[in-house]
């Protein structure tokens, strides 16, 4: 038998299931442009029936539980795909920086300086008594070494600063996982309650959005909503809690090293890993390819000049053109700088002979590496391409993951994100219900008025 | 698929991030006419540009030293051509000499092939640019000397022989000297005429034997006269050859490195319009939600 405080009851029920769901519509709306916020829902059931003698009669509905709406499928290939744009993204950049230091193709760079010496030589051929010409082969030489040093210093440079950017990384990663960590232990224990963790779960997943550009993670989701974070293989944070890495130079590799462990954890991937890549692998083999240049070149025009003689009196003879043996140390033989006259151009001490000036200047057209295939200059000028083309690469890999990366993030949002027009939409309908269930009451009220005066 | 404000928005922005990012690429083409102006915007075109410059540095070079080998070659011309008709005049007085029957007159002969002889030494150290020309390759060291009593001509004892060659085109490399050896057959010619001055001095005239000297001599200097014309023949042509090469260099590099303005022109424009359709698509659709339309 259904009596007046049933009918009031379900209408109760109705008026509170309402308001939580304006509530929860409130606070998506409140949260429309929360980075990392994923829209909440309140899921109504039917309150349980009650047994009467025309059958089961209902008793209202009851707002069992408010949760967020998420994909995790979507969060795993978002993180997925961060680490490698991250990476390439992070490769443009200090590749970028390799590519200033060369400063290609331009009439300062090293290739415009080299041919700058070779022609200095010719011109010495035709002019060996001139001092001018002799000053002018001092001159070339000196700007020669001077743009060997500096790009040999420029990438050297940018190896010492990304040290101090891996640092800063790891610590940034280190923080990253103590907050996880932390946020892990209160997410179990939210849930352990029974609460929801919906809030908490966002902001830890945010924070593993900024993990996962950095270095590749692995994330798996336990039972009781809390993740474990693994890099590399290495568990970094979890509910139990975070482990710190850390990241040495030493014999010119870093490594990244968990807590107490001996054993680097492999970083391959992600912002981290481009540094740690450039560091290790890159830039040294742009310095080698460079001091392989360098010295071909000394070896090559020292041989030559300390076999032929200078205009000075007695012609001096057996001087090398530079000093030095690399890009580091590359320079113009400091005797040549202080007395032009000692440059030998001549073969056998007379004045007006060429024969070595031809030599050295012909130099240029010598394929003296890679095992006698290529000159000098092409040898330089592939190192020059090879730092575009690796650029490029860089810049297409990041294009393209960024792509997927916003496709996939349009995706989430397309999942996760709060659409005003909806809330609105679900504001009218809850707001409609909300006005009939008070319309119940008030009906049912009148009802009781009238049961009251019927008894007068 | 669920189309949020979020997505909007940032669909908005990524897109008006790569139109204004071409801009820029366009604009700074446009302004520096260059279409590489890093490697990474085009390696392998770095690579040819990088090649064609160093054609184009050697290129420059040559001509420079084309232009000192005409120099040198125009000056040793000259002094070759003054010593032939030198000749022609030494084999004047000689014919005179030996024809005119007035031996009083040999004091005045003598007098003249002395004069020539100092002539023709000075002509054998002819500067040019600071170089003997005639010196071989010991170009500072002065070939000839005629003694003070003009009884000698010594050679350098270093030497007056020796090729001088330029290079003057890609592996060419052209002679640009004459060396006094080949001109003056070494201190030949000027003791032929110290022979001849001493006898006409002596009152003897000139023999036969000598006469027909002076005439080899005068052929064998009017043939290196010849071949020093031939020299700047040559380096005449070799001008020609790499301004040729130069502008040929020039638009080939261009091809590589420069930009083409109308195209870079015309897409910039269509990227401008896509700017504008974006900003003004963003505009009005941006601020639209259901809200505006709930009373």
């Amino acid at each position: 038998m259904a009596g007046l405080n049933d009918v009031l009851n379900s209408a109760r029920s109705a008026l509170i299931a309402q308001q939580f769901a304006l509530a929860t519509t409130s606070n998506n709306v409140a949260n429309a442009s929360t980075p990392g916020y994923s829209r909440q829902r309140v899921d109504f059931q039917p309150a349980p029936s009650t047994p009467t003698n025309a059958g089961l009669l209902g008793t209202g509905v009851v707002a069992s539980q408010i949760g967020r709406v998420r994909e995790r499928f979507l969060d795993q290939q978002v993180w997925g795909s961060s680490d490698t744009s991250g990476k390439a993204s992070t490769e443009q950049t200090i590749l970028s920086q390799v590519e200033a230091a060369v400063n290609e193709p331009s009439d300062a760079g090293l290739s415009e300086t080299l041919n700058g010496l070779f022609n200095a030589f010719q011109g010495l051929s035709s002019q060996p008594e001139e001092q001018a010409a002799r000053d002018n082969v001092v001159e070339q030489g000196q700007l020669v070494a001077q743009s060997f040093r500096n790009i040999s210093a420029n990438i050297t440079q940018l190896r010492g600063d990304l040290v101090n950017d891996v640092q800063s990384k790891i610590s940034n990663i280190n923080e990253l996982t103590g907050e996880i960590s932390d946020l892990d232990v209160q997410i179990a224990n939210a849930s352990s309650q029974g609460m929801d963790p919906s809030s908490l779960e966002d902001r830890r997943d945010s924070k593993i959005d900024s993990l996962a550009s950095l270095v590749k993670v692995n994330v798996v989701d336990n039972a009781d909503g809390s993740s474990t974070v693994s890099i590399g293989g290495t568990i970094v944070a979890s509910k139990t809690g975070a482990v710190t890495l850390t990241a040495s130079a030493t014999g010119g590799q870093i490594q990244v090293f968990a807590d107490h462990s001996t054993q680097p954890t492999s970083v391959t991937s992600g912002e981290l890993g481009a540094d740690i890549e450039c560091y290790n692998t890159t830039l040294p083999g742009y310095l080698t390819k460079l001091d392989a240049t360098a010295n071909a070149l000394i070896s090559r025009m020292n041989a030559l000049h300390a076999s032929g003689f200078g205009i000075d009196n007695p012609p001096t003879t057996g001087l090398a053109f530079f000093t030095g043996s690399s890009a580091t140390d590359i320079a113009v033989n400091p005797v040549l700088v202080a007395d032009s006259n000692k440059v030998a151009a001549s073969a056998d001490g007379s004045t007006g002979d060429n024969a070595v000036a031809l030599q050295m200047a012909n130099v240029q057209n010598e394929a003296n590496m890679n095992g006698g295939t290529t000159t000098i200059s092409q040898y330089y000028n592939t190192l020059v391409s090879s730092i575009g083309t690796a650029i490029n690469a860089a810049q297409n890999t990041s294009t393209n993951q960024q792509l997927v990366l916003t496709q996939l993030q349009n995706q989430r949002t397309s999942v996760s994100g709060v659409s005003i027009d909806e809330e609105m939409t679900n504001l009218i309908q809850f707001q409609q219900a909300y006005d009939a269930a008070s319309k119940v009451v008030s009906v049912v009220d009148q009802l009781f008025q009238s049961v009251i005066q019927m008894v007068q | 698929m669920r189309i949020t404000q979020t997505t909007i928005a940032s669909t908005f922005l990524n897109n008006i991030n790569d139109t204004r990012e071409r801009i820029n690429d366009e604009q700074t083409e446009l302004a520096s006419g260059k279409r590489v102006m890093k490697v990474s915007d085009d390696p392998v075109a770095t690579n040819t540009i990088l090649r064609l410059k160093a054609f184009l540095g050697n290129n420059a070079q040559y001509q420079k030293n084309n232009a000192q080998a005409q120099t040198q070659a125009e000056a040793t011309e000259s002094a070759l051509s003054s010593f032939s008709d030198l000749m022609v005049s030494l084999k004047g007085v000689l014919s005179q000499a030996t024809n005119g029957a007035n031996t009083a007159d040999y004091k005045t002969y003598s007098d003249q092939v002395d004069e020539l002889l100092s002539q023709a030494v000075e002509l054998g150290n002819t500067q040019s640019n600071g170089v003997y020309i005639f010196g071989g390759t010991n170009t500072k060291q002065q070939p000839f000397t005629l003694a003070a009593d003009h009884s000698t001509v010594t050679a350098n004892p270093n030497g007056i022989t020796g090729t001088i060659q330029y290079p003057v085109n890609e592996g060419v490399t052209q002679t640009v000297n004459i060396d006094g050896q080949q001109a003056f057959q070494g201190t030949a010619i000027f003791e032929l005429m110290i022979n001849v001055k001493n006898e006409l001095e002596a009152g003897q005239a000139p023999t036969t034997a000598e006469s027909q000297s002076v005439d080899g001599f005068l052929s064998s200097v009017t043939a290196a006269t010849g071949k020093a014309g031939a020299m700047i023949q040559d380096l005449d042509n070799n001008d020609t050859q790499l301004a040729a090469q130069q502008t040929q260099l020039q638009q080939l590099l261009s091809v590589q490195q420069d930009s083409d303005v109308a195209e870079t022109t015309i897409k910039m424009n269509q990227d401008q319009l896509e700017l504008q359709a974006a900003l003004s698509s963003g505009a009005s659709v941006l601020p639209k939600t259901l809200l505006d339309f709930l009373r």
